[in-house]
């Protein structure tokens, strides 16, 4: 290979990349091989002892379920929500439009610490506001949100969907702006009905972005753990325990360095077996 | 020059070269340590305060120039082990929860032979903490690695306003057949709790109730939940086992969490919460706080001391014309055994201690902060702090010169009550777990009280009995016979 005089400008920035990203992925796997635990005097190689552990830890496991779980209902919900805001905004809201994706950018942009306080108070069994609404509309229900193992999940899909529908939305509007106007109003002069236009143009146009919202989304949502960490902390019990939050009390409350690090790499396993599944054959359908 | 004036001025020389001599000695002799640079890792935030507001005294008496590192809880514990095990020590004195004291130990100086070489001025009159806190947190495997920084214990506190109004005592006494007392039995503290359970527009002192009002609130929100379980299970297992309670069998740490006794607490636990505010099982110091002190509508909890230093802070009860706040205190509910003994207990929390690193550079420096620090005349100012002269630093009192504290008794008068339940507590604590993998023990246990507690898991003893399946787990990993060892050295006994 002739090196030549680009190679020592990108060499820098390779370098950086190896110390900051390559390293410490490789030193994970190092670690995930080790009973590394810093309670205990010195490690000893297990091979993949941490592997077969998690694989038979049923505490992992369902909160792998309970991620899905939490996945499936965010992304859904949120992309529904945020496609319909879209095409509201796109078609009927002209003059305030701006005004408007102002305003819904603001949730995006709060801290999720700051989302879980929030949470509490919103959601609190006694003073809730939610319920407190309810009880206007005569729904006799007074439902204990976070503090209920049956509700605590739904809780968390409350707060996530109020703070990200909004991003969903914005992704979905700069796509649905992107769309030049002459097909659109080709599809008009042929007589097609707003449905048809959506359904049949609108739609297949937003597949690109769709694809990227969803993907960064469902990416995000693996990763929540702010929310619930001031919120439930996983409980009532294990009730809203995803797997992010049972990895860091795995590693930074037992201090099993090692297991926590072998719990990451199989969730990436997972993520990447998912997202290859996803791109593969759901996007191509689409 | 003559030789008159050339005698004088050496003369001259010589007393300014004795006298700069002597002054620099005796300079030395008030300054040890001139020129040390000592770091501290503390807990930030409050608890930070006092160690920035010594810096300088430190340097004025010792010479010492105090280097404060902070970091949050959740990184304490990493940052001070390694910080520790590094040659030298990268922190000299250390600030960290006894409960990691046995992963710690390793690396921390014992502290015994500084203390009997420090008596009086100077020293940090160790028998002078309460014996509570000088074994359960200072203390392990017999030996003194830490001195304690925070005082935390926990008391029962109840209404004593409502206690003694002759409308509630004439009712209770008719209901239950026995007059309205603090309860000294969880028996008691049910009946009491479901007595005082009432709904807004009943009465409540002879007046209408403007809000719900409950029996009790206790802070059940995970990973602290098993705070509130241990208060109930130290009594129930000293009762069945006449009075040896424990965590584990110290023959064959076998975990006792799920024996019949430990069944029966998890259950009083749960019926407990019955009169308790819904939602309970997500609160934390805050809302417990809140709805006991600042609400005015629940009669008893299970606390820090906090609610005992802001005593005055207690709302009147929510009805039109309620009677004087009234706060009594005293220790939390125990079990009468079946010899008839009634056995009490109170947590000592694994509360925030100091240490002196093993590898630090200058141990004896780092001992005249410390024992700068933790000494009865300077300790005060922290545990009485906010004061004009200590803004507030989060500190408990743990001396005896504490809680009988003159000046504290003056400035803080409210504080008398607290005396008879600090005397009972010294006598009556209980350690939390201190052993390699405590937080991963008490966190597992956590988890399956509040799994129960919720609903999640239908019955108490399946909830223990995954709980002590985790146990064994943890133990086993650990090694049974040096977690043995470690457990016996937690109660002093020799690791």
């Amino acid at each position: 290979m002739k090196l030549n005089e680009s190679t020592f400008f990108v060499l820098p920035a390779v370098i950086v990349l190896l110390l900051v990203v390559v390293f410490p992925l490789l030193y994970s796997v190092y670690v995930s091989l080790y009973n590394y635990d810093l309670l205990l005097p010195s490690p000893n190689f297990i091979g993949l002892g941490n592997y077969l552990e998690a694989l038979g830890d049923s505490r992992f496991i369902a909160s792998l379920i309970r991620t899905g779980e939490l996945v499936i209902m965010c992304v859904t919900v949120q992309y529904l929500l945020g496609l319909l805001l879209a095409l509201s905004l796109y078609y009927h809201v002209g003059r305030f439009r701006g005004l408007i994706v102002a305003l819904l950018s603001i949730p995006p942009m709060i801290p999720p610490v700051v989302i879980g306080y929030m949470g509490r108070l919103i959601f609190h069994p006694v003073a809730s506001p939610v319920n407190y609404l309810l009880e206007v509309v005569h729904i006799p229900a007074k439902p204990l949100w976070h503090t209920s193992a049956q509700t605590s999940l739904l809780t968390i899909f409350l707060l996530d969907t109020w703070q990200w529908t909004p991003f969903m939305m914005l992704l979905l509007l700069s796509g649905l702006m992107a769309i030049p106007q002459e097909y659109l109003e080709s599809v008009r002069i042929d007589g097609a009905s707003p449905w048809q236009e959506v359904r049949h143009v609108v739609l297949p146009l937003l597949k690109t972005v769709s694809v990227v919202a969803i993907l960064f989304r469902a990416l995000d949502i693996l990763r929540i753990f702010d929310i619930i960490y001031v919120l439930t902390y996983g409980g009532p019990g294990t009730s809203s325990e995803v797997v992010s939050f049972y990895i860091y009390l795995t590693s930074f409350n037992y201090w099993r360095i090692g297991y926590g690090a072998a719990l990451s790499w199989l969730l990436t396993i997972i993520l990447s077996l998912l997202a290859m599944i996803y791109l593969k054959y759901v996007v191509k359908s689409f | 020059m003559s030789v008159r004036r050339l005698l004088t001025v050496i003369a001259c020389s010589i007393i300014i070269a004795l006298l700069a001599s002597s002054s620099f000695n005796w300079a030395l002799a008030q300054k040890p340590y001139e020129g040390v640079r000592i770091t501290v890792l503390v807990h930030s935030g409050h608890q930070a305060v006092p160690w920035y507001k010594y810096a300088k005294y430190i340097k004025e008496r010792y010479g010492i120039e105090l280097v404060v590192v902070e970091a949050p809880p959740e990184e304490l514990f990493t940052k001070a082990l390694l910080g520790i095990r590094s040659k030298p020590a990268k922190y000299d004195i250390i600030q960290f929860n006894s409960a990691f004291v046995a992963d710690l130990a390793p690396y921390l100086l014992p502290l015994d032979d500084y203390i009997i070489k420090t008596p009086g001025e100077g020293g940090v009159a160790f028998g002078d903490i309460l014996p509570c806190f000088r074994e359960y947190q200072d203390m392990w495997g017999g030996k003194i690695y830490a001195l304690t920084i925070d005082g935390d214990i926990f008391f029962l506190y109840y209404r004593a306003d409502l206690f003694e109004n002759p409308i509630e005592r004439k009712a209770f006494k008719a209901k239950y057949g026995h007059d309205l007392e603090p309860p000294k039995t969880w028996g008691e503290f049910l009946e009491i709790a479901e007595f005082f359970t009432r709904k807004k527009g009943e009465k409540l002192c002879g007046q209408t109730l403007q809000r719900d009002f409950y029996g009790a609130a206790f802070q059940l929100k995970p990973p602290r939940v098993f705070y509130w379980y241990l208060f109930v299970y130290w009594p129930y297992i000293a009762a069945a086992t006449k009075g040896e309670p424990h965590y584990f069998d110290p023959k064959t740490m076998k975990p006792l969490i799920n024996t019949e006794a430990a069944i029966k607490a998890l259950e009083v636990l749960k019926k407990a919460t019955k009169y308790m505010p819904p939602g309970v099982l997500g609160w934390e110091w805050d809302e417990t706080f809140t709805a006991f002190m600042k609400e005015g509508c629940v009669a008893m909890t299970i606390h820090w001391p906090d609610e005992g230093k802001r005593a005055p802070e207690l709302a009147p009860l929510p009805i039109p014309n309620p009677p004087k706040p009234k706060l009594g205190v005293t220790l939390p509910p125990g079990v009468i055994g079946p010899d008839g003994k009634l056995y009490r207990y109170t947590m000592i929390d694994a509360a925030w201690v100091a240490g002196i690193a093993k590898n630090s550079a200058h141990p004896d420096a780092a001992w005249a902060v410390l024992s700068f620090i933790c000494s009865p005349r300077w300790d005060l100012e922290r545990v009485m702090a906010p004061t004009d002269f200590m803004p507030d630093t989060g500190h408990d009192p743990y001396r005896y010169s504490h809680i009988y504290s003159p000046r504290f008794l003056t400035l803080k008068p409210w504080f008398k009550v607290m005396i008879k339940a600090y005397e009972e507590a010294a006598l009556h604590g209980f350690p939390l777990l201190k052993m390699p993998g405590a937080y991963e023990y008490l966190e597992k246990l956590a988890t399956y009280v509040h799994a129960y507690l919720s609903g999640q898991i239908p019955d108490a003893k399946g909830a223990l009995d995954k709980a002590t399946a985790e146990w064994e787990k943890i133990t086993n990993r650990f090694g049974r016979e040096s977690q043995r060892r470690a457990y016996l050295a937690m109660w002093g006994l020799g690791a």
